[in-house]
């Protein structure tokens, strides 16, 4: 390996050794920008066809030394449009650069290096600041949802602080991550939930740790080329974050503070206590207990109420774990500026977030501070460091026995939040079987923290060895202490019905992972047009995660909760784990004349995870592109502005979500019996594991229209990802389950469309720009070895069929006659269970979760001061199970608790006039009924079943389309704020999540009850829904 | 200068690098660190009877699901997978019949990395007694765990079926490469290995009173309960009376001491739990409203039974549970794998079946008296009369179903179909490529 890198270094010395002095003179000028002639700071210069350059100082000013009369001095900048000027007999050069409104000069974040646009061969897509600062975003990845073509997003929770769900490109692994890779300024960060608290639904966002209002642009790397030099890591894509940096020139503060307010985006209308009674009624009148059966039989246990009682109990629990008006602050401060020496961005905020559910909170503190420092003409060095503490409190879990949205799914609307002595009201005296907690307790009392303190710092030197070899190194660390803290007092059900004084846990988790990087990159041009860039790396990276936990029950006080006070100890362990990678990096970019275009990059990795048989991975790529608008039929078109054509092939790799340990046969020593410890085999071993790899074609197409005002992009690409890691059943009479092999592929292509366009551009300053994009995903799996295996009672794994494919027992409707359910009885045995799942297919396809389309759509106008943006985002042919049905379209349902029936729970309103009630209906609510069958004399004869909990009578087409985000915004004038030392003053208005349509019945057609599950996905089971939200604030720049 | 740099500071980088890829898990170990000397043998033996504590074992599901498919208990819950069984209905794809092959089978893979290891460990201090006793204990654990698979997944009533179960009885060494398939074996032979098992623990094993492990009195029980299933009525007789005869046991006067006090001298194996490691046999019974009684079974007890007493409304909870597993705050409820009364039951069986009345009287009154009820007078319905003793005595312990199954009462008590007197093998196992399982006939 050192030879590797030093054969370079030597090489380079000896490139120093034969560089000749000669003939030289000196030219030396100003570079101001041509709309307000002010200085441009930092305006690369370079001599046409060599690799002499400089850059503006501080004041603008220039000077290089050029050889003859015939160089031509090329000028530079972001954003700026390129110009060249011959030298010809001046010593004196001032330039006035104009703004460019052409993407392809935007410079563009690549792994391990900066690009031009028009120089880019690959799949990337951009979101830059100015459009994450379009959102009311708490998290970077919220604000890509629906602008970056081929990434497909969905928001599982709206709990504050709950992760998101990301696929670029659609998922690659069963068992592995599909989940992309993210790195922040050159930092592979954690994006895993470290916390041990039940969530059921959800996962804790690690990537909210970051301060959204930090980031100056996030790329993210699609296809095979561009992602390839993440190698091992790259398979479902890459995210790279940037965050601000300091320029040279005045110092500038600027301060963001909004406030605003949350409530939920839709809430399920339930029946009241009238209806639901009235329901029972009928249900146990139909089944032939005769009429009033609930109400006028009385004052016996099945009487819940009278329903012309003025005084009866109407609860409405959506309403009382749900507010409208639930609070939202960020302030956000930063300090940035510099000089030709250094540069430095600094920043603080805070953010307090009330969830729009009771009893749920997002607090994040954070600071910044990025420096850049020119040591001398050849050293530059420079540290990021990013430190958080979050705190998010949460109630019970989404889904979990005692959980919030699960109790109020179908809870009695006859039972009062608090009996009379101010007690909350337990659902075991009222008249559902479903609520095993008051709703309101869930969230009052069930007190859950989650303390996070996040470290991510890096520090790099990056020195010159001879002209334009570069030798950089970094180092840094991502550092995630977590601490659970949850006290479930003695008032809860859950302690009650568990026979104990209360309950509380302490779990705490450390993850670490130190990055060392180190590259080498070195530009050259021979003859004026073959432009090459080389790169050359080594990294290596280690994880290491502690993890503890204790529990405890019996506390004396309700008010104290330190697990000291616990009477019992019930469990108490530590545990770690750790996991490494070192990689070998290597990548040339070649242009012809900026006409032809090739990059190749090569990254081989070995990882700790695998069998030392299949230790190492490589993992090549290649793209090339043609920009047919350099060619000489082109060049002179008015229309055609820019023309590329684009394709590239390469693979990337993937270990991501496996054990740490997946390759080696184990016995867990974490096991006793009888007071001692004991010893259990726990792991088979599979000495071949190996990586997954994932081939990916992309082929491209970027278009400039009229000057750049108008830019298409189109891409095409086949991912296939072979040697699977999998979780692969094994019989169950070798005393294991499964074993992780490489077996499988999964298939994922799809077209990928974006366009942004200046639609008008008038000279009195009215600007109307659009940002539309749109994507298709096909996900199959292509090769299984264990073909059709069941992923619980809901889904399926089967060749030819994508992945997270519905296996369901199929309902077929209402019968028009009798009102109950018929459904298929696919084995023919006369009993419906679970043996009589199938796919659930329409015109041929399996209804998945997978759209056929989906993207957003951005107008954003401005005219003077003003600024208004409308964003809309939406999906189409997305399925998801609405398992909350299941709960809330009972229709009577009861069950017999020897002799008296129970009512199973509330329903929604729409069963009060959707249900069949007589014959001829046509519907797709059964008839009320109890569920048994009774004889005149009152006695059961028969049972029957209107529901059943796994079929497809739940499965709705989830298509969406959202008024995501509307902003208006007033810059106020300069002449306004000039004497009083501001510089800029913007006020903002904005509101988020403000309209769904929708068919979907559930509160929100994004959620996911099962997180991130790839290959169970699409439930909802008492999904909380994301946030409607207003917010005002206003940001100042002094 | 600078290059020389460079090169130190690489070279440094790159030499701490190499044990990046060397990383060691830190609360487990690899199968040959295992078995490196005595102390880690005595530790997978622990394991052993660890791995019969799970909920998909003794825990909870091998009991409920058994007593839940028969007229014992009742489900009130939503999960499929005692739904269907208290339907009467399991499909292969059930849950609880799978969660429970696994469970049992993982107990079996631990036995037999145990009965192989044990013997190559390498330390003098490993006395060959001991060995000779981890071992025999390891057996009976195999043969339990073996017998438990036969009696709900094979044919344990026909000795020519050749529906018995796959036999592992080597160590893998927990490598995928040493996986190989293998098709069920005939009844007789599945019966043969679990005998063989057993007599050899039985020539080696302690008559121990520590009724928490394996014992001699386990093994002839486990004899008897064999033999009952096998129809060898003789060689049941004598291996229930050696336990019976055993000074190590007897029926505790009172049926609810069993349950409130720990190891009493009815027990002859209990499955001990503590807060530390806590079963869930509480949980379904009493915390959830999920595993009730059947309300036949409390509607079938004689006036002034005490085992109707473990049938109680609890302080909190509407309706009446299964108390045996009364500890629903800190689960500290044992497993009752075999009781003294269960060898009464099966000598009553034997006796009955090869003539002596008269024998079979005095054990099925044995049993029956303790429980505050008068005795039968005569053997008029015998079976019948047999099969309600083993429902009231021993509901939530799972006995009920393979009783009736075994004296051909199930289709005509329970309304199955003949098909259905064993459990489908779960579908995954033949859903694996390269399985040579064969389903259960009618299934």
């Amino acid at each position: 390996m050192k030879k590797r890198i030093t054969i370079p270094i030597l090489v380079s010395a000896l490139l120093l050794c034969t560089s000749a002095l000669f003939a030289q003179r000196t030219v030396s000028g100003k570079v101001t920008a041509s709309s307000d002639n002010t200085s441009l700071i930092g305006v690369n210069i370079l001599v046409k066809g060599t690799t002499k350059g400089t850059v503006t100082d501080f004041d603008g000013n220039f000077s290089i030394e050029v050889d003859s009369e015939e160089d031509v001095l090329v000028f530079s900048y972001t954003g700026f449009s390129t110009l060249e000027v011959v030298v010809g007999n001046q010593t004196q050069i001032d330039v006035n650069l104009a703004e460019s409104a052409e993407l392809m000069d935007e410079v563009v974040v690549v792994g391990y290096g900066t690009q031009r646009r028009g120089d880019v061969t690959t799949a990337i897509s951009s979101v830059d600041k100015e459009e994450l600062e379009q959102s009311t975003i708490t998290s970077v990845e919220q604000a890509l949802q629906g602008r970056a073509p081929g990434v497909l997003i969905s928001s599982s929770s709206g709990q504050p602080g709950a992760a998101l769900k990301i696929q670029v490109r659609g998922a690659t692994s069963i068992t592995a991550s599909s989940e992309p890779l993210y790195v922040v300024d050159g930092i592979p960060m954690t994006s895993d939930n470290n916390s041990s608290l039940f969530t059921g639904g959800y996962n804790f966002n690690s990537m909210a740790d970051i301060n959204p209002d930090d980031i100056e642009s996030v790329q993210i790397l699609k296809d095979a080329s561009a992602a390839a030099i993440y190698g091992s890591r790259g398979a479902n894509g890459v995210v790279l974050i940037t965050t601000k940096r300091g320029k040279s020139g005045k110092g500038r503060i600027e301060l963001d503070v909004y406030r605003g307010i949350q409530g939920p985006a839709d809430v399920i209308e339930m029946m009241n206590s009238r209806e639901f009674i009235a329901m029972m009624d009928e249900a146990a009148e139909a089944d032939g207990l005769g009429p009033g059966y609930f109400s006028t039989n009385g004052p016996g246990f099945n009487r819940i109420g009278d329903p012309n009682d003025p005084d009866l109990v109407d609860t409405d629990w959506y309403g009382e774990i749900l507010r409208d008006d639930a609070p939202m602050t960020n302030y956000n401060l930063s300090f940035s500026g510099g000089n030709e020496k250094t540069s430095y961005f600094v920043s603080g905020s805070y953010l307090d977030q009330d969830g729009f559910q009771k009893g749920t909170n997002y607090k994040r503190f954070s600071g910044r501070a990025n420096l850049d420092f020119t040591v001398n003409d050849w050293l530059k060095i420079g540290t990021n460091t990013f430190l958080s503490r979050s705190n998010s409190t949460s109630t019970i879990g989404d889904n979990s026995l005692y959980g919030v949205m699960i109790n109020a799914l179908a809870a009695d609307p006859t039972m009062p939040v608090f009996e009379e002595d101010g007690t909350y009201a337990d659902p075991f005296s009222y008249w559902s079987w479903w609520a095993f907690e008051n709703p309101r307790a869930a969230t009052d009392i069930y007190q859950r923290n989650t303390f996070t303190n996040r470290l991510l710092a890096s520090f790099y030197g990056e020195a010159e060895i001879v002209k334009n070899l570069k030798f950089r190194t970094s180092w840094s660390a991502d550092y995630q202490y977590l601490k659970d803290v949850l006290f479930y007092p003695s008032t809860t059900l859950q302690a009650i019905r568990g026979g104990i004084e209360g309950q509380g846990q302490f779990s705490s988790s450390e993850n670490i992972t130190w990055l060392n990087e180190n590259t080498l990159t070195y530009n050259t041009s021979f003859s004026d047009v073959h432009n090459f860039t080389f790169l050359a790396g080594f990294t290596m990276q280690e994880t290491e995660f502690d993890f503890s936990d204790i529990l405890g029950q019996n506390f004396a006080n309700d008010n104290l909760t330190a697990l000291s006070l616990a009477a019992d100890i019930t469990s108490g362990s530590t545990t770690g784990t750790a996991w490494g990678l070192i990689s070998y990096l290597a990548r040339v970019n070649y242009n012809y004349n900026n006409k032809y275009y090739l990059t190749a990059s090569i990254r081989t990795d070995g990882s700790s995870r695998f069998g030392s048989a299949r230790q190492y991975g490589t993992f090549p790529s290649v793209s090339a592109s043609w920009r047919l608008s350099s060619e000489p039929f082109l060049s002179d078109s008015e229309l055609i502005y820019d023309l590329k054509l684009r394709a590239s092939y390469g693979q990337t790799g993937n270990q991501d979500g496996i054990n740490n340990f997946a390759a080696r046969a184990l016995w867990t020593t974490a096991v006793a019996y009888n007071g001692l410890g004991g010893a259990v085999p726990s792991r088979m071993g599979n000495a071949d594991l190996g990586w997954e790899s994932t081939s990916q074609f992309d082929i491209g197409l970027d278009i400039g229209l009229f000057n750049g005002r108008l830019n298409f992009t189109f891409d095409y690409f086949d991912k296939r990802t072979s040697d699977l890691l999998l979780n692969s059943n094994v019989p169950g009479y070798t005393g294991f389950t499964s074993v992780t092999r490489n077996i499988g592929e999964v298939r994922n292509s799809g077209l990928e469309f974006s366009l942004n366009s200046v639609n008008i551009s008038t000279n009195s300053g009215f600007e109307w720009r659009t940002n539309f994009n749109i994507s298709t995903i096909k996900n199959e799996i292509t090769r299984l070895e264990q073909d059709g295996e069941l992923i619980g009672t809901t889904h399926i794994l089967k060749e030819g069929y994508p992945l997270g494919t519905f296996n369901l027992i199929h309902w077929e409707g209402i019968d028009p006659q009798t009102g109950n359910s018929i459904y298929t009885d696919v084995n023919g045995d006369g009993a419906i269970n679970s043996g009589d799942a199938m796919i659930v297919e329409e015109d041929g396809e399996a209804l998945s979760i997978w759209p056929d389309f989906f993207g957003g759509i951005t107008n954003s106008f401005s005219y003077k001061g003003f600024e208004a943006s409308v964003f809309l985002q939406f999906s189409k042919g997305n399925y998801l199970w609405n398992h909350s049905r299941y709960a809330q379209e009972q229709v009577g349902w009861s069950f017999d608790f020897g002799g008296f029936y129970l009512p199973y729970g509330n329903n929604t309103k729409r069963v009060v006039d959707g249900r069949w009630k007589q014959p001829g209906d046509i519907t797709d609510i059964p008839r009320a009924g109890l569920g048994h069958i009774f004889d005149s004399e009152g006695n059961k004869i028969e049972t029957y079943q209107n529901w059943q909990e796994d079929s497809d009578q739940w499965l709705e087409d989830a298509s969406y389309l959202r008024v995501k985000t509307v902003e208006f915004a007033y810059n106020l004038p300069q002449s306004l704020i000039q004497g009083i030392g501001l510089a800029n003053v913007k006020l903002y208005f904005r509101g988020q999540n403000l309209f769904t349509f929708t068919d979907y019945l559930g509160v929100d057609p994004e959620v996911s009850s099962n997180g991130e599950s790839v290959t169970a996905p699409g439930v909802d089971f008492g999904g909380l829904g994301q946030a409607k939200t207003y917010v005002f604030g206003f940001k100042v720049g002094f | 200068m600078k290059n020389i740099i460079y090169i130190t500071f690489l070279a440094v980088i790159i030499a701490s690098g190499c044990e990046v890829l060397e990383q060691q898990p830190e609360t487990s170990v690899t199968p040959n660190v295992a078995f490196v000397d005595a102390k880690g043998a005595r530790a997978a033996l622990v394991g052993l009877y660890s791995r019969l504590q799970p909920e998909d074992y003794y825990g909870a599901y091998f009991q409920y699901t058994s007593d839940n498919y028969a007229d014992v208990g009742a489900y009130l819950g939503f999960f499929v997978g005692y739904n269907e069984v208290d339907m009467k209905n399991i499909p292969s794809s059930n849950f609880n019949v799978e969660y429970v092959w696994l469970g049992i089978y993982e107990a079996i893979n631990t036995a037999n990395e145990i009965i192989d290891g044990v013997p190559t460990v390498e330390d003098e201090n490993f006395a060959q007694d001991e060995r000779d006793q981890i071992i025999a204990e390891a057996r009976a654990i195999r043969a339990l765990a073996y017998l438990d698979l036969l009696t709900h997944w094979g044919e344990h009533w026909d000795e020519s079926s050749l529906n018995g179960l796959p036999l592992v009885t080597q160590s893998t060494g927990s490598d995928f490469a040493n996986v190989e398939f293998i098709e069920r074996s005939s009844v007789s032979a599945t019966y043969d290995l679990i005998i063989g098992d057993l007599n050899q623990a039985a020539a080696v094993i302690a008559d121990s009173d520590d009724r928490s492990k394996a014992s001699l009195g386990l093994v002839w029980g486990l004899l008897a309960r064999t033999y009952i299933h096998k129809k060898e009525y003789t060689n049941a007789i004598n291996a229930a009376t050696a336990v019976i005869d055993n000074p190590n046991y007897e029926l505790q006067a009172s049926y609810g001491d069993i349950f409130s006090t720990e190891l009493t001298t009815e027990s002859i194996f209990e499955l001990v739990y503590n807060s530390l490691d806590p079963s869930n046999l509480a949980l379904y019974t009493i915390r959830r409203d999920e595993v009730r009684p059947d309300p036949a079974l409390i509607a079938s007890f004689e006036e002034g039974d005490s085992r109707r007493n473990l049938i109680q409304e609890v302080d909190g909870f509407v309706g009446e549970r299964f108390v045996k597993a009364e500890d629903f705050a800190n689960d500290e409820n044992p497993a009752y794998i075999m009781r003294i009364a269960e060898l009464y039951l099966i000598r009553a069986e034997a006796r009955f079946l090869s003539g002596d009345s008269n024998g079979a009287l005095e054990d099925l009154n044995a049993v029956r008296t303790r429980a505050g009820l008068t005795p039968h007078a005569d053997d008029s319905d015998f079976i019948n009369k047999l099969l309600d003793e083993i429902r009231w005595e021993f509901f939530g312990e799972g006995h009920r179903f393979r009783s009736l199954v075994r004296l051909d009462k199930a289709e005509e008590v329970l309304g199955i179909e003949p098909f259905r007197r064993v459990y489908p093998i779960p579908f995954r196992e033949l859903n694996i490529q390269g399985n040579v399982l064969t389903q259960n006939p009618g299934y």
